[in-house]
């Protein structure tokens, strides 16, 4: 009996021992995580703080593990070190940890800091998996924010705008999220954009903070609340600057697939125009500027994409400006000039009269009948007089007889228009620029009348050639 | 310097008074700035239930449409938040503030029905709402349903002045209805 009895106490003894060596290992791991958090080791913090709750896991667990004020801690240090691991390796699994340890940081204690961050992370998953479904991360930081904006007596202070400009470019690129396809109508987080600058016009921003959040409030409103397509113009913007500036293949592709989705996504006829009249723009920047690119397809590109623009400017009448509707017009012609002389400057190497049929086909695009038995082009652009002289050279090779000699008249014309001369006032007005510029076509249709034996036109043209050639000297004279 | 802190029956009653009215001019600065945090977040409750209701109804918006439902129950937590608080230092009437706290509810629970897509949970979170709300306004002189609101709610093309045509319209399957018992009393 008595060795029973021994026996018991040794147990006892044991049992007591054991449990007060395990409560002092559970409040010794916790100020070994508290210095290996500040020490700023992510890897150990992470383990001991795993320790911890493994231990608080036990059917016998130690006080501290029923101390809100140490676990809180311990997963709040777990998440944010498991947050610093992520950034290091870019293993989503420790991005998911992270939000669980924050969430149930948060769960034990609401601080609208941990809020904020598990609500940033849960975001910037979202983003890393493509997937802009997942909104739950905007409102738990958006919840985040307005308690902070509570706990400070409702004012704004720098570290509560920095969090608002964080919230900001994460509503953005969740929206821009994946960037092919939609998976939401970009409404929400259009919505906390203006949200977010709500609660920033609150306080006393900063010029450049002010900047920061009329522009995002900008492109959460215009086109009927489109923040995604609003963005990508921004996006396909920047990079056309960046492609004017140094146009390399890559800036060409990047500046055309941020157009391209800003098209997509555009709500409105007046956004779809300006876009397709982007499109064309830089396609004829690229084929201008490059040298090892097939010009040909650049071309093809920028004329579909210019007469997809026109023919919503004459089919929808959206309400644009006369500036935006002459662009557009410009850049359809320009397309359709350069594809012109691009099939023209062909013939010299290859078939020579199939070259100049392209050519025809392209510019017939254009042209209209003028009820006279000729043609005229649909409307009127600036440098429209090239594209009749073009065609007239078209005309010429070809030996169309009546189609060269009604496109050389209609150059004519258009060059005198565009000269904002009458043929009356060539002698006496036409500066040396003009004079040079207009004698070009006066050769043009020279050559074109004594090609077809147009004797009354080579009559009628020498005199005005003869004008021509006098203001040129005239002005190489004063010099 | 002696004739300074010399007190006279009027100079004692101006103490006093200071004394006594400053906590009071002081809590009542804090409740007008509650009242006014309380209007403001009831007018982000309706800014939030708009928006909601202008997503069409698709499989596209309906992450979005449970989001709008969450940041909606953030607003209302908040306006809820502000009314017990002034439930603790007001002593006198709170009719205003209890009808702000109902109408939020009110358009929290119908923002609820909205995602609740028959998930049972939801739909037991908006009929408790309900029944907060028109427990918190029973006895008012008019019903919080049929008063004029002070704003106005448009859903689309339409304008809506009263709770009650709100919920006419919205609360299409009578949900909320069916919250209330048979004898028709709140539960």
């Amino acid at each position: 009996m008595k060795t029973y009895f021994n026996l018991f106490l040794a147990f006892s003894l044991i049992v007591t021992i054991d449990a007060s060596a395990q409560g002092q290992k559970v409040a010794d791991l916790f100020e070994r995580t508290k210095t290996a958090y500040e020490g700023q080791k992510s890897k150990e913090t992470v383990d001991l703080c795993r320790q911890i709750i493994l231990q608080c896991e036990q059917s016998y667990a130690e006080p501290e593990c029923r101390y809100t004020n140490v676990m809180k801690n311990v997963y709040l240090y777990k998440g944010l070190s498991e947050f610093k691991l992520f950034n290091e390796e870019q293993d989503l699994d420790l991005l998911t940890e992270a939000i669980a340890s924050l969430q149930k940081s948060y769960e034990l204690y609401g601080d609208p800091n941990v809020a904020f961050n598990f609500g940033y992370m849960q975001t910037l998953h979202a983003i890393n998996l493509q997937n802009g479904n997942m909104l739950d991360g905007l409102v738990s930081s958006w919840d985040g924010i307005l308690s902070m904006y509570a706990n400070q007596e409702w004012t704004l202070d720098d570290e509560l705008i920095k969090n608002l400009k964080i919230f900001v470019k994460q509503a953005v690129e969740l929206t821009v999220t994946p960037a092919d396809s939609a998976m939401t109508t970009g409404r929400f987080a259009s919505f906390m954009v203006r949200q977010a600058c709500d609660l920033a016009e609150q306080g006393h921003l900063q010029q450049e903070d002010r900047l920061f959040f009329d522009v995002y409030r900008k492109r959460a409103i215009e086109d009927n609340y489109n923040l995604r397509g609003n963005e990508w113009r921004a996006r396909g913007f920047a990079a056309e600057q960046e492609f004017i500036q140094s146009p390399d293949d890559y800036t060409y592709r990047k500046t055309r697939t941020n157009l391209e989705l800003a098209l997509r996504f555009s709500k409105s006829i007046e956004r779809q125009v300006e876009m397709l009249k982007e499109l064309t723009k830089v396609a004829l920047h690229m084929e201008k500027n490059s040298t090892d690119r097939l010009a040909e397809t650049e071309l093809l590109y920028a004329r579909e994409k210019a007469a997809q623009a026109y023919g919503l400017l004459v089919e929808r009448r959206p309400n644009i400006t006369i500036t935006l509707e002459n662009e557009i017009k410009k850049v359809y012609g320009n397309s359709i000039f350069r594809l012109v002389d691009y099939y023209f400057s062909l013939a010299d190497s290859t078939d020579r009269l199939n070259a100049y049929y392209k050519a025809r086909r392209v510019g017939d695009e254009l042209l209209i009948p003028d009820r006279k038995g000729g043609w005229k082009q649909k409307f009127k652009w600036d440098g429209y007089e090239e594209l009749y002289l073009r065609l007239a050279d078209v005309g010429y090779e070809t030996g169309d007889e009546s189609f060269a000699v009604d496109m050389i008249d209609k150059a004519w014309k258009a060059a005198l228009h565009s000269s904002k001369l009458s043929q009356s006032e060539l002698c006496s007005k036409a500066s040396a620029d003009k004079a040079s510029n207009l004698i070009l076509f006066v050769d043009v249709y020279q050559q074109i009348a004594n090609r077809f034996g147009l004797q009354t036109v080579l009559h009628w043209l020498r005199p005005i050639r003869k004008c021509l050639v006098n203001r040129m000297n005239i002005s190489s004279n004063r010099y | 310097m002696k004739k300074l802190f010399r007190f006279n029956g009027f100079t004692l009653f101006g103490v006093l008074f200071f004394i006594f009215t400053l906590p009071s001019a002081s809590a009542q600065q804090i409740e007008a700035s509650l009242e006014k945090l309380m209007v403001k977040y009831e007018i982000k409750v309706i800014e939030v239930f708009q928006e909601m209701q202008a997503l069409e109804r698709s499989t596209i918006t309906n992450q979005e449409r449970q989001a709008f439902d969450e940041l909606l129950s953030g607003y209302t937590i908040r306006v809820l938040e502000i009314y017990k608080t002034l439930q603790r230092i007001k002593t006198f009437t709170l009719e205003n503030y209890k009808t702000i706290a109902a109408r939020a509810l009110f358009l929290k629970a119908l923002a609820n029905i909205d995602v609740a897509d028959g998930d049972a949970k939801k739909m037991a979170a908006a009929c408790e709402d309900y029944r907060h709300a028109l427990s918190l306004t029973r006895g008012a002189k008019v019903s919080v349903l049929s008063q004029t609101l002070p704003y106005e709610i448009w859903i689309g093309d339409r304008l809506y002045t009263k709770l009650a045509e709100l919920l006419d319209d919205q609360d299409k399957h009578r949900v909320l209805l069916r919250c209330m018992d048979s004898s028709g009393k709140i539960e």
